[in-house]
């Protein structure tokens, strides 16, 4: 078997604190980043050095910011960032002076609101990680984490958008352990008849759920209508892999939602691959990746 | 924290140099380590002098454990604090609290409000209200209160109060009933800010609103000694130095920060432009060379008052208007280095900065509903504050506070659809670089405190990045990497990023690209077999070219099973005539097919036609390149061929497997033990049933015929040598799984030509074999295949029962996929031609076309009349060049000289000329 040499290409941020957050657009041909020294970039390949280059930079916030994400392109060049400063902000590349639909981007409703903890006033502390469902043939619906310093929730449960577009917490992933979830990533679908759905926690483990569409049939045969969606998910703890050792912060799948990574406090990266040869299948570690003692 | 505590309590019994030995262990590990036996030092302190009930009573017991687990970098000077931790305490007052001075022995605290004014006492466990300064006062207060200073020691029974009207009472508090002894007059606005020397007790200083800034002498009641008058703005701050008698600060409401001279009144020693906006306070650092300003604008700024130049050494951007600061008092002889911070309004936190972090504070405390409105330290670790919503506070930093740094990701990874993961993750850096430019007063008074000022850029040396494969590790360098400022020297481990991208081949998207290309589908609804055959063999002579065998095999097999007419029946005697073109056979061997194909299936197999034997142990599978995917991929494709040969037929007793189809080839050398060597030229074969699947006797390959064989054609394949991938399965010893490929690459090295004269046919479930490979490609993630597949084999999929939704997800994702490699054409390809409805819908949605008039260069509304009459100008908009009527449809012209018309005409007049028809003279060229 040939082994192929990994390639690791240069990338330097060059923030003036930690990088939160970085993502690619819908082509793979920019990269957005933002950090806590309250400024976003946005970098694409310079044509003649062909490295990643700065394309804008811009202070956005004022206070870290912490995730950062792209509109789809059929919205035009839209960036979306959130920060501790309370805010989210909407940011649209202009290279002309006009704005073809300035009021498309700058009406945005609130449209539903959901009490997620028990205590009125949520702190600082709380962390919320949420991901979508990435896939358009369930109905709009979320996996959000809750930090257990509120014991009175399971880390996961997924979220659907009820008839009434009211967001009803459904099925819970339970981790069977009370750590902090810190990142949780609905895998990508291009046809499975399943869903993953990705956490990593404050314990090190990285946790794979397995979702199974179910539905449910009346008696008279009619599918029962649950939360938008006629049915419900099967979720099975699929993985727990504790390689890590130190807190998982960021969990994020491929586009094909097959190969996982996940980047700890221990500063590796880890690349995970359901190993095959089973009908469950296991997910092992294919790359760790991290500076070199040497 | 819990544990600490019990490790804490085990120790207390233990011997004390089991203790220190304990103890001695956590410092071998390092400065974490450190900091965790000291915070089981300090329960131990706790629950020793004051009894248990200091740990039980503590309200914000959670919140410490949250934080003690949140806590990553701590301060090393807590290891060595001695002091216990204090609890929280609280004080409800009857209004909003904007004033908070701390007796010189901190046993007392004055606070105030717009109508309070009190003095609470303070002891370790509670606290009481112990004086109301407004009772029994003969004279009315009719003015709001806007500060008030309790004087420094040695005066400590003076009080100063400021109010809006101008007004500065002076309190004794050794007098009776009746506390108020005299007050100044001076001001005729608000004075917004009193300060009393530090060394000098009887002088106090005053900042107003009127812009000018008195000081008052307390033994002189007639007036004030000097005015000072910025010629600034209105005064919102004023301190006396820490250190000289003669020297202060004041900040204005126009951004400024002047210092000035007591002996020098008339102006002011020096001035800065220091904020855009109000500058709402100042601070001394305790050295008086150094202080720190902050106002509306949001950032806390640091200046050397001994250096020259109008720049701040060093910035904080806050995250909100800044409304008081003030330094935190240092342990450990270090000098003060953090500075805390609170809004004027929405933020209801005190937050604590480090000078080396210039964005993420180290320490938050959010103990109120409203914004703090003042405090002060009474040490390195406890704060005072009074807020808004009437509450007076006593918060322990370790007990109450937060590191927000803890809370903040120090990882950021995506992917992209090329594969490559960009990642930063957290870098412990151990070389440092000493810090660039310290400012030269505090270079000379306190050595060690050179790390404090500028924020070093961490110039470490670049670390190398390994990627460590499961089988083997291989190095490669990135540079140059990121680094963030250097934490200074109190932080153990300052943290910096690596970032790179780490380019997979977790996506082929050289071949997916291609393959987007050459592969062909048909539009036909329902395509004829002889159609499927076309484009199945194509599309596996595209997957060929691109080194993709698994997928090659694939079209192959579809056409085998679509592509040809429809089954003969299957209990005549066929003859199944396979002829080997290449005449070379080392030895030729006659059997009969009931000799050869059947064999009693191993145990294991007809329990488990799945073997466990996991390949996840090995190493080669999970390598990220597209060889290995190819591999694993195969061996589960393999599955689903022995699955839906499963399905099949039943493979259960011998007489079944009589062999549907004899190949002849060239003996497998590399299978060893039993070569498989069968050829009969022309003999015939008794097709036992449906048998679909043909195994070797001992050699434990199954041979999965999958030719449903049209006797009409005599085909030729080249490079049948896959079929072992495709349907061949290691029936009794599954290391073969590696065999596999040997064998392949044995076969493909001896490049055999099959020719298939003729082949018995068995009945096979066509649709459940096609649904088999869709869900097969489908649970990989292999939407390109999927979709090609649905769009080769259309009606001829008739009977397969896939889920339209689940074809709908495998079209959308490929033409989502295209996109994003901004594949137009074959996107719209599919995207016009899918039969599905709702991706059909997707071409008629948000396509927008904008016509403008070619002569008025007006945009042309669509209706009522779609684009050929421009309404502005009342002319045709595009006239055809040779027939000169109105080009309603499609206009054709040439690139060279823009001349052309409708494509008809045009294409009538170029079959005879070559010169443009509107006599121009170009010679046109028409792709």
């Amino acid at each position: 078997m040939v082994q192929y040499e990994p390639l690791i290409a240069p990338f330097a941020p060059d923030h003036s604190d930690l990088v939160h957050d970085i993502q690619y657009d819908f082509y793979g041909k920019r990269i957005a980043t933002c950090s806590s020294d309250q400024r976003v970039k946005v970098w694409h390949i310079d044509s003649e050095t062909e490295g990643w280059e700065v394309a804008d930079a811009w202070k956005a916030h004022d206070c870290s910011i912490v995730k950062v994400a792209w509109a789809h392109p059929e919205f035009g060049s839209v960036l979306a960032s959130c920060s501790y400063d309370r805010s989210i902000k909407i940011w649209e590349e202009q290279e002309h002076d006009e704005c073809p639909d300035p009021q498309s981007l700058s009406l945005w409703s609130l449209t539903s609101e959901t009490q997620l903890l028990t205590h009125q006033s949520p702190k600082e502390t709380d962390r919320l990680p949420i991901t979508w469902c990435p896939s358009r043939f369930h109905p709009p619906q979320l996996v959000i984490a809750t930090s257990t310093s509120h014991r009175l929730f399971l880390p996961c449960q997924n979220y659907r958008l009820s008839a009434a577009s009211l967001w009803m917490p459904f099925e819970r992933l339970d981790p069977h352990s009370d750590a902090d979830v810190l990142d949780v990533a609905w895998a990508p679908n291009m046809g499975r008849s399943y869903e993953l759905v990705a956490t990593g926690s404050r314990d090190g483990v990285v946790r794979i759920f397995k979702l199974v569409w179910i539905d449910i049939i009346e008696e008279s045969g009619v599918a029962v209508e649950s939360g938008g969606g006629k049915g419900m998910w099967k979720v099975d703890l699929v993985a727990s892999l504790a390689d890590h050792g130190a807190a998982v912060w960021r969990v994020s799948w491929n586009l094909l939602g097959t190969v996982l990574s996940s980047c700890g406090e221990d500063g590796k990266v880890r690349v995970w691959r359901a190993g095959v040869g089973r009908e469950e299948c296991q997910w092992v570690c294919s790359q760790v990746i991290g500076a070199s003692d040497a | 924290m819990q544990s600490y505590a019990s490790v804490a309590a085990q120790n207390t019994h233990a011997s004390n140099s089991s203790l220190s030995t304990a103890l001695s262990a956590f410092d071998d590990d390092g400065g974490r380590h450190g900091f965790r036996s000291s915070e089981a030092l300090n329960v131990n302190e706790a629950t020793g002098p004051s009894g248990p009930s200091s740990v039980a009573l503590a309200p914000a017991t959670t919140t410490s454990t949250t934080t003690t687990t949140l806590t990553t970098t701590t301060s090393t000077s807590n290891s060595t604090s001695t002091s216990t931790s204090k609890r929280t305490l609280r004080c409800r007052m009857q209004s909003p609290l904007s004033v908070l001075s701390a007796s010189p022995d901190y046993s007392k605290v004055l606070v105030g409000g717009k109508d309070v004014l009190k003095i609470l006492r303070i002891s370790d466990a509670d606290v009481k209200e112990w004086l109301n300064l407004r009772a029994g006062l003969k004279t009315q207060l009719n003015y709001s209160l806007t500060d008030a200073k309790w004087a420094p020691p040695f005066a400590e029974a003076t009080i100063a109060s400021a109010y809006l009207n101008g007004d500065i009472l002076i309190w004794d508090l050794n007098r009776g009933s009746q506390k108020q002894a005299f007050s100044l007059k001076d001001h005729d606005q608000s004075v917004n800010r009193l300060s009393f020397s530090p060394i000098e007790r009887v002088l106090l200083l005053s900042a107003c609103q009127d812009a000018t800034v008195k000081l008052w002498d307390l033994r002189d009641k007639s007036g004030p000694s000097t005015t000072f008058e910025g010629r600034a703005d209105k005064v919102r701050d004023v301190q006396f130095s820490p250190t000289s008698p003669y020297e202060f600060i004041a900040a204005f409401e126009n951004g400024d920060v002047q210092k000035w001279d007591l002996r020098k009144p008339s102006e002011p020693e020096r001035r800065w432009s220091a904020h855009f906006g109000l500058a709402l306070t100042i601070d001394w650092h305790p050295d008086g060379s150094v202080f720190a300003s902050a106002g509306r604008d949001k950032v806390i700024k640091f200046w050397d008052t001994k250096a020259e130049g109008r720049k701040p050494f060093q910035t904080i951007q806050t995250s909100s208007h800044v409304a008081r600061i003030a330094w935190r008092p240092s342990s450990n002889g270090i000098p003060a280095h953090q500075i805390a911070s609170c809004s004027l309004a929405v933020d209801s936190k005190l937050t604590v900065w480090d000078l080396g972090r210039g964005f993420v504070a180290e320490w938050a405390v959010e103990e109120h509903d409203d914004p703090i409105t003042d405090f002060l330290w009474t040490d390195a670790d406890v704060v005072w504050t009074v807020s808004k919503d009437h509450m007076f506070v006593r918060q322990d930093l370790h007990v109450a506070g937060y590191h927000p740094s803890a809370l903040l990701s120090p990882c950021a990874a995506d992917w992209n659809q090329y594969g490559d993961l960009t990642f930063s993750i957290p870098h412990k850096v151990t070389t440092f670089h000493p810090p660039t430019h310290p400012p030269s007063s505090l270079k000379t008074k306190h050595p060690s405190a050179t790390n404090i000022h500028s924020a070093p850029i961490n110039t470490g040396s670049l670390p190398a990045i390994a990627v460590r494969t499961s089988s083997s590790s291989a190095q490669s360098t990135a540079s140059p990497l990121n680094q963030i400022p250097t934490i200074p020297s109190p932080h153990p481990g300052p943290i910096a990023q690596l970032s790179a991208i780490y380019e997979t081949e977790s996506f082929n998207h050289v071949s997916f690209i291609q393959l987007a290309y050459t592969y062909k589908t048909t539009t036909s609804p329902h395509p004829t077999p002889s159609e499927i055959w076309d484009l199945c063999m194509h599309n596996s002579e595209a997957a060929s070219n691109l080194d993709l065998p698994r997928a090659s095999q694939t079209w192959k097999f579809l056409g085998l099973l679509f592509g040809t007419d429809t089954p003969a029946p299957t209990t005549s005697t066929n003859p199944a005539l396979f002829k080997k073109a290449s005449t070379a056979l080392p030895h030729s061997q006659k059997t009969t097919p009931s000799q050869q194909y059947t064999h009693t299936p191993p145990p294991e197999f007809t329990t488990d036609p799945f073997p466990e034997e996991d390949l996840d142990d090995e190493p080669d599978i999970l390598d990220s390149d597209t060889d290995s995917d190819d591999d694993d991929e195969d061996v589960r494709f393999n599955q689903a061929a022995l699955k839906a040969s499963k399905r099949g037929i039943s493979v259960t007793t011998a007489g079944q497997y009589t062999g549907a189809a004899w190949f002849k080839r060239t003996p497998f050398t590399t299978t060893g033990e039993h070569g498989f060597e069968d050829s009969s030229d022309d003999e015939a074969i008794t097709n036992a049933g449906s048998s679909l699947a043909s195994t070797t006797a001992g050699g434990g390959r199954l041979m999965v015929g999958l030719a449903n064989w049209n006797p009409r054609s005599t085909v030729t394949i080249p490079g049948v040598i896959h079929t072992s991938e495709v349907a061949s399965i290691d029936s009794t010893n599954h290391h073969v799984s590696g065999g596999v490929e040997t064998a392949v690459a044995a076969v493909a090295a001896q490049e055999p030509k099959w020719v298939f004269e003729g082949i018995a046919v068995p009945q096979l479930d066509h649709e459940k074999l096609a649904k088999d490979v869709l869900e097969f490609y489908g649970e990989l993630g292999n939407a390109q295949m999927c979709c090609t597949i649905l769009m080769v084999l259309r009606g001829a999929l008739g009977g397969a029962k896939i889920d339209a939704r689940v074809k709908e997800v495998w079209v959308s994702s490929y033409v989502d996929l295209l996109h994003r490699f901004k594949l137009w054409t074959p996107a719209s390809h599919i995207l016009s031609h899918c039969s599905i409805p709702s991706i059909q819908s997707r071409t008629q949605e948000s396509t927008t076309f904008h016509t403008a008039c070619g002569f008025c260069s007006k945009p042309i509304p669509n209706a009522p009349q779609p684009g050929w009459v421009c309404e502005r100008c009342l002319a045709v908009t595009s006239t055809c060049g040779l027939c000169h009527g109105p080009v309603k449809g499609a206009f054709t012209w040439c690139f060279g000289c823009q001349h052309g018309g409708h494509l008809q005409c045009m294409a009538k007049w170029f079959e005879r000329n070559r010169e443009c028809c509107c006599g121009c003279g170009h010679v046109c060229v028409f792709t």
